[in-house]
Parts: C-alpha cells; structure tokens; sequence
C-alpha cells in the first residue's frame, strides 16, 4: 500500500502564542519502499508521523494511505513509538496479542500468530516475562512485535531505538531490516542517526529547521539484502556525507535559534 | 549493617519493649493504676478472649471497619475517576481536597450523634469520611499519570472509548489507585477505633475508654493488643498483596 504526503501543514496555537511546526510537507512512499526522515529537534518530524498515524490533525492538507485521504487512524497502518511502551501489567505474549484481542481474533489464531512474531523478534523462551524484566531493547521490540503481528502495510517508526545506545541499535537496525524482507510492508522511519536511516532506507529525506519543510531527498542506492556491515564502505560514507553537508545547515540554525 | 545483624536488632527491640513493660510497673515508675506489669496483663487477657467477652466488640469493630473501608473503595475509585475526566470538576474541588486532612474531622462527632443517632452508623461514616478522600485523590492521580505513549498506542489501534478506559486507562493507574486503597483501609481502621471512643457503645475502641475509665486496666490493655494485634494483621495483609501485584515491577 503506497501512502502520500500532500502539503501538510501544522500550527499549535496556546496561551495566545501561535507555534508554526510544519509548513507544507509532501512526500510519498512507494509500496513496499522503506524511507527515513532525518531532521533537527523540534523540526517536527514526530508531528508528521502522528499525522500520518492519524493521531493529530493536520491544520492543511491530506495525508493518503492507498488512494484514500485519512481520517483519524488507518486500520492498516501500524505505529511504533520511541518512548516506553510496552504494557507493564501484561506478558510479553499479552502484549503481542492485545490488537487482536481487542479486535475480536481467535484465542488460538492470537497464540500462534504472537507467538510466530515472538520469534520473529527473538523474544523466543521470553513469552511469560513481564516488560520489568526485560532489557530497554528487548523491551521495544516486544512493541515491534505487537504492532508488526497485526500485519500492517504501511508501518511507521518514530525513533523506536532512539533511547538505546549506538551498537544496539545498528544490532537493531540489522534485525529491523531482517524483519521488513519478510513483511514487505511501507516504511516510514523517523531518527536524527544518519546512519541508522542509511542502513535500513531506499530514500533519505532531510526536513529542515522548524517550521519543517522538505530541504533534500538522497537516494541510498546500496545494495539489498543488506546488514551492518556496509556501514564501514566508501559508497556508505558518500551517502552519509550527502545528508549530513544538507542536516549539518539546518541543525546549526536550529542551534542559534536556542542561544 | 548485614541482614541478620538487622533482624538479631529487630528482635532485640520487640524483647526490650516487652520487658520495659513488665519492669517500669514492677520498678514503681509511673501511675500505678494505668501502668501494670504484663504479666498481669497477659491471664487477663486470655481469660476476656475465653469467656467471649472481647468477641461482640471485636466483631463490632472489624464489621464497621470493613464497611466504611468498602464504602471509601466503592465510591471513592469513581469519584477519583470523575475528578479526573472533568477538569472545571477538579477545579472547583481542589482547594478543599488539598486541606482536606489538615481537618480535624473528629471533632464534628456531636454532629454525626445528631444526626445519626447512637449507633455504629456515625462511626462507619465518619471513617468512610477520612479514608475516601485518600482513595479519591490517589486515582485521580493514577489516572491523570497515565503515559501519553499508552494512550497513543490504544489510538492507533483504533480502540474503542471503551476499550481505552477498561484496557489502557485503568490498568496503567492500578498502583495509583492500590496506593490509595492502602492508605483509605489504614484511615479507615483509625477512623473506626478513634470514633468508637465517644460515639459508640461498642468495639474495641469503645473497649479501651471504657476500661480505662472504670480502672479495669488489665482489660484495657488486652483491649489495646486486639487492636495492635489487627493493625499488625492488616498491615502484613496489605504487603503480601502489594507484593504479588508488583512483582513484575
């Protein structure tokens, strides 16, 4: 399922102040293509994902998921977010299962497709922990798991190794791509690592300081399947250095705005 | 310290007090008819227990306790949720809850005797009336400390309202609310056992003035263990309960 971005605009308005977060984005991801957003803090690129997600409104424009304009969430796209959000009071299997549980699925089509996804995931022998016991990176993909087995098409990712350190989340990032090859579903994927959105993306799309727009689009032409170890090519580096000569101007203005 | 150095000074404590209370009465220290040595106490005690004497008010107590402690849980979790979900609600309200406790509420007993009557119902209402406010604030707490991310999540599942309340909403504030519970069943116990003492013509708390005011001192005291003896109960009760939901903290 493609989705499209047209002129998306957003302005938070409180306590009489008016707060431009994004001014006309338009992007579109093909079926099946995995694109990353790389941009400044506070460029509003979590507001973009929520819009598409469905959670928030956009002040102008149309977020398309297939041929229809949203309204509100999208059965078939799926949300992974960076902060904590794993259910504490349930197993890592009720966690898996609450979508469907909720949507009515089966008991035994719930278990076996949880539990297919638990491994997918390498949560294997983990099924009856609670996320307390688990490790934070352990703990996200336990909310990989539960939005994936719902099997969503278009699937969007706000930084969802953002709070662990930089060799699990290439680790991470290796499995996410693992994970993806068998689901081929949409991908949209927010991180400020421009590593990260090099090694898992087909396109790179840098967003410029606040008001967000769109400044650059690179293409990572690297080859696919591929895993952690490009990071190390020269082909990796040219990529790498394109979005950053584009990412570096626009966090320098997002910094000067702060002082 | 290490475990058992702590445990060996638990001990050592409980033992110490034991024997102050058997040696400042014997010594000559103090009152001679409030303070008697425990061993007097103790056959005294054994025999009310026996002859059934201490039964009716220890049922008195704990069916007031019991009720005013239900009473606080059943509408105090709902209030809690309602202050929560309405905001001019909690406005309004806020002043009063935040020097709610620095009341004195014991002191309005004639009130209650006025118009209640010389009952247990006073009792089971005043105890209702400090324990709930500590259930009511706590869930509105526990509801308002919900994690955005949670809700979000539910969102994007596109749950029901229902759904939202019964699966995200109210498990994420159960130790909120469990907080508030404890607090309200502690409240309520103290609410029954210090009302008791001038609005009741039952319970242990009853028991206590009674005793002491006709100099039967031994039974005072025995009296004053019940209700130690029940605080102590309570107090394990409400750990090991906690312990299980947390666990998987």
């Amino acid at each position: 399922m493609r989705l499209e971005v047209k002129e998306v605009r957003k302005t938070f308005s409180g306590k009489g102040q008016e707060v431009e977060a994004l001014a006309g984005v338009g992007l579109a991801v093909a079926e099946g293509e995995f694109v990353s957003i790389v941009g400044p803090s506070g460029c509003g690129k979590s507001t973009l994902l929520e819009i598409v997600g469905g959670l928030i409104e956009p002040t102008g424009g149309e977020v398309l998921i297939g041929e229809e304009p949203i309204n509100g969430p999208h059965p078939a796209v799926g949300l992974v977010f960076q902060q904590e959000s794993a259910f504490p009071w349930r197993t890592v299997l009720g966690n898996v299962e609450f979508g469907m549980e909720m949507h009515g699925v089966a008991k035994g089509e719930r278990r076996e497709r949880s539990r297919a996804l638990i491994e997918l995931v390498g949560l294997k022998g983990f099924e009856d922990r609670y996320p307390g016991e688990l490790s934070g990176g352990m703990r996200q993909r336990v909310a990989i798991a539960r939005t994936l087995v719902m099997n969503p098409e278009v699937l969007l990712m706000d930084e969802p190794f953002g709070a662990l350190d930089e060799q699990t989340r290439l680790i991470l990032g290796d499995e996410l791509l693992h994970i993806w090859s068998e689901t081929k579903s949409t991908a949209l994927f927010i991180t400020h690592s421009i590593e990260e959105a090099t090694l898992l993306s087909d396109r790179v799309i840098v967003m410029s300081a606040r008001p967000g727009t769109i400044k650059k689009v690179v293409t990572v032409d690297l080859e696919r399947p591929r895993d952690s170890t490009v990071v190390g090519t020269p082909e990796f580096g040219n990529i790498t250095g394109e979005v950053w000569q584009v990412l570096r101007e626009e966090s320098m203005k997002t910094l000067k705005g702060q002082v | 310290m290490n475990a058992a150095s702590v445990r060996l000074t638990r001990w050592a404590v409980i033992i110490a007090a034991i024997a102050a209370l058997e040696i400042v009465p014997r010594a000559g220290l103090g009152d001679a008819i409030t303070l008697i040595p425990l061993s007097r106490i103790v056959p005294e005690f054994f025999e009310l227990l026996s002859d059934g004497e201490l039964i009716p008010h220890l049922l008195s107590t704990g069916g007031a306790f019991v009720l005013s402690f239900l009473l606080a849980g059943v509408t105090g979790v709902p209030l809690g949720y309602l202050l929560w979900r309405y905001e001019p609600l909690k406005r309004t309200l806020d002043p009063y809850l935040t020097t709610y406790y620095a009341i004195p509420i014991f002191a309005f007993y004639p009130l209650l005797l006025a118009i209640f009557g010389f009952n247990i119902l006073p009792v089971v209402v005043i105890s209702w009336a400090w324990a709930v406010v500590a259930v009511v604030l706590n869930t509105a707490i526990g509801f308002g400390e919900v994690p955005r991310v949670l809700i979000k999540v539910g969102q994007s599942m596109n749950l029901s309202r229902w759904q939202l309340l019964s699966r995200i909403f109210f498990p994420a504030a159960v130790p909120y609310v469990f907080t508030g519970l404890k607090l309200g069943m502690v409240y309520s116990l103290i609410g029954v056992i210090a009302s008791e003492f001038v609005l009741s013509t039952q319970g242990l708390g009853y028991l206590v003035s009674y005793n002491y005011t006709n100099f039967r001192t031994a039974a005072m005291y025995s009296a004053m263990f019940l209700i130690l003896f029940l605080a102590i109960l309570l107090n394990w009760a409400l750990n090991s309960i906690e312990r299980r939901l947390y666990e998987h903290g």
